[in-house]
């Protein structure tokens, strides 16, 4: 009784800041909460967005089981992930510890390297849709040139989703090496010239000293990182629309391709609790394990 | 010091309202009621569509005073969940061009049925010189919500120049032709082991419109059976469509690899000479300007054993009309613009911008060779698509097998029954 007395004054006594926060507060449940709620809703039933819906139950989470086309779309995102983020996390950190190096121009090469982020997606995959044209794209000629041979980037269903990591790879690179170029420079100095003088090498250093303090940022890209891959869809949506035969088909897509071409809005509402069961799931294990990392440590 | 809170307190709370007013009031757009704005949806077929309708919307505007219309034209590949998202959210355009093909199926349901608007005299003024049997493509769930308007389709395109070099004076005419013309124009030219022209083209469902199921169609076969319950491709006949793929894109490999000339690059590739035969929608028609030289070929499908649908020479033939959304508030201005529309001086000059026959065949079109041949196409050899709610699933059934097939990855059997599976799957 008099711990709720307590709150409820406080709540009185900071009103000002409730209000200002309430339109938030708003807007938070108007375009966060009650959708998801209404896409739950949509997942127990059957139907199209315009026509009338019955419920189903849990037909439609059994019938993801079953159903080929979607696990493969599960499938695809989760090859897509497991091959971006050690990709954007190793080249980005190379390139961040090769700019944290260098001495004159460093703001020119770190706004050229930033250059690409500026770019929509959109632009980013027309742009390479043209890099690597069989005739007069760039991409195509230097392989020629050293007789590697430019493969079908669009329409071979085994390598098509590395296509789409390169795409993504060239795009939202320079958001990790100036992340990582900051982390870098937020690392003490003197932690680092302490373990030289301890007989530690470049590579010790790095991994005994530098990267642990830079733990909040690395923790901050692995989950961005991972949130981010899982959603993909712009790229496969501008290059591929999902094929060939599916090969390139991702969660996001398989949602948007259920309820706006399938009409199955159901199936699609499905599919999005999935992906946000499987989001949420894949933070939680990436915040676990940085957490274990960090109590092994001390 | 409480008078200072009190009134802070009272400023927030004001400033809060006053968001709250200029957001949800920000969607006025500063009309009166008394001005009628007519919202036009249609997807593009010129670079430059309002051109096109600018003297019919003159014209209405000039004899309904205090209507405007606001004509958007809205890009094909958003089309789809463009229209869905205006009608799910209960403020669809007053009028969209709709069209056959499993584009806007979801969509035409929520237009009204033209007999319940339009009084006898207005209906037989709109339906003047269109065939009754015509009427079954723009009736969905028993509700016939437009008139056709324009039909328009894909034909056999050939590069007239490559044909002659490789010494043909006139396209295939069976596929078996085909098979053999398209070895003949296959061809390494510097014998580096890559292939530098390509017999035949890429199928695709991107804006070229080289729909895949014209293979069907040329063994007999349709997506559907007659009452669209069903599909129409699981009959072991429908195998021999399969194998002609195969034949072309793994045995003989004389088309081009799927994926090689992802989007409207297919066109560009087409113009460069690329390949040399492909099944392609008659908006290319509008790609010719840019390449005065090109010397461009139109001529039926090659026929196949499938003599029963249009005799073995099928191909895409929609129909294109205009329908009024049951959430018009505006209807009886949404009549008059329609009728507009439908009026035959306009419409042929419409007609003729986009290379399309109108469906009023007292409308007599003066149409250049490329134009009129793709017209005789599909008016000779259409093969109607039907409004269903699984249309484009069933399609996209067939596609992916047909995928999985060009690209090697399984053989036409398998490629088949995978088509038959996810077709009858989709219809469940």
């Amino acid at each position: 009784m008099g711990s709720s007395n307590r709150k409820f004054r406080s709540v009185i006594k900071n009103r000002n800041a409730y209000f200002l926060i309430a339109p938030n507060l708003f807007f938070l449940f108007l375009f966060l909460i009650a959708p998801f709620v209404w896409i739950l809703f949509l997942s127990f039933q059957k139907g199209g967005i315009l026509g009338p819906k019955v419920f189903v139950g849990f037909a439609n989470y059994l019938d993801l089981f079953q159903n080929k086309l979607l696990l493969k779309s599960i499938l695809n995102t989760l090859k897509y992930t497991v091959t971006v983020i050690p990709a954007v996390f190793i080249i980005g950190m190379v390139v961040a510890l090769l700019l944290n190096r260098i001495k004159k121009f460093r703001n020119f090469f770190r706004t050229l390297l930033f250059i690409p982020l500026l770019s929509s997606i959109v632009v980013a995959a027309i742009i390479w849709r043209y890099l690597v044209y069989p005739e007069y794209g760039p991409v195509s000629k230097i392989l020629e040139f050293l007789h590697i041979g430019s493969p079908n980037w669009f329409g071979d269903a085994k390598i098509v989703i590395f296509t789409i990591v390169l795409v993504e790879l060239w795009r939202g690179l320079p958001f990790y090496i100036v992340t990582f170029l900051a982390g870098l420079q937020s690392v003490p100095q003197e932690m680092v010239e302490a373990s030289y003088i301890d007989g530690a090498n470049y590579v010790q250093s790095l991994f005994h000293v530098v990267f642990p303090s830079m733990k909040p940022v690395l923790t901050f890209c692995l989950v961005m990182a991972t949130i981010w891959a899982l959603q993909l869809f712009d790229s496969v949506y501008v290059l591929t629309r999902g094929g060939p035969s599916s090969a390139s088909s991702t969660i996001v897509w398989s949602i948007y391709e259920n309820i706006f071409f399938f009409n199955r809005v159901g199936r699609g509402a499905t599919m999005s609790v999935v992906l946000i069961l499987l989001i949420a799931l894949m933070t939680f294990l990436n915040l676990k394990l940085t957490r274990f990392q960090e109590e092994q440590i001390t | 010091m409480k008078r200072k809170k009190y009134l802070s307190t009272i400023f927030i709370v004001a400033m809060i309202a006053v968001s709250f007013v200029v957001v949800f009031a920000a969607g006025n757009g500063g009309k009166t009621e008394k001005e009628a704005v007519i919202r036009v949806w249609k997807g593009p077929h010129t670079p430059d569509d309002n051109a096109v309708f600018a003297d019919v919307i003159a014209a209405f505007e000039e004899e309904n005073p205090g209507a405007t219309v606001e004509y958007t034209p809205t890009p094909w590949d958003t089309i789809i969940e463009k229209y869905t998202t205006a009608f799910a959210s209960g403020n669809p355009p007053d009028i969209i061009y709709a069209f056959t093909g499993g584009y806007v199926d979801g969509v035409v349901g929520h237009c009204y049925d033209i007999r319940d608007i339009f009084d006898d005299e207005e209906f037989a003024y709109l339906k003047k010189g269109v065939a009754d049997s015509l009427l079954g493509e723009t009736t969905v769930d028993g509700k016939l919500i437009a008139i056709p308007y324009f039909t328009a389709g894909a034909a056999f395109v050939y590069n007239i120049d490559l044909l002659n070099e490789a010494g043909f004076d006139r396209p295939p005419d069976t596929v078996e032709e085909l098979v053999a013309y398209a070895k003949a124009l296959t061809k390494d030219f510097n014998g580096d082991g890559k292939i530098d022209q390509y017999g035949y083209g890429q199928l695709s469902y991107d804006t070229a419109e080289a729909k895949p199921e014209f293979f069907l169609f040329d063994y007999g076969y349709n997506l559907f059976n007659e009452d669209m319950s069903g599909i129409g491709y699981s009959d072991s006949g429908a195998l021999d469509a399969f194998k002609l793929i195969d034949r072309l894109w793994n045995v003989d490999k004389t088309a081009v690899p799927i994926g090689l000339y992802p989007g409207t690059t297919m066109t560009d590739a087409f113009f460069d000479n690329k390949f040399a035969m492909w099944v392609t929608h008659n908006q290319i028609v509008a790609h010719l300007e840019n390449y005065p030289d090109f010397n461009m070929g139109v001529a039926k499908m090659p026929q196949g054993p499938g003599t029963n649908l249009a005799d073995g020479r099928g191909t895409y033939a929609g129909s294109g009309f205009w329908c009024i959304a049951e959430a018009t508030k505006h209807l009886e201005l949404s009549k008059k613009l329609v009728s507009k529309f439908y009026d035959p001086m306009y419409q042929k000059e419409i007609a003729k911008a986009f290379g399309f026959v109108p469906s009023n065949t007292d409308i007599k079109m003066e149409m250049d060779p490329i134009g009129k041949a793709f017209a005789d196409v599909s008016l000779n050899y259409g093969v109607p698509y039907r409004f269903g709610a699984h249309v484009n699933e069933v399609k996209e059934a067939v596609w992916r097998a047909m995928q999985a097939l060009q690209s090697g990855a399984v053989g036409p059997r398998d490629a088949w029954e995978q088509a038959v599976s996810e077709g009858e799957s989709a219809l469940q």
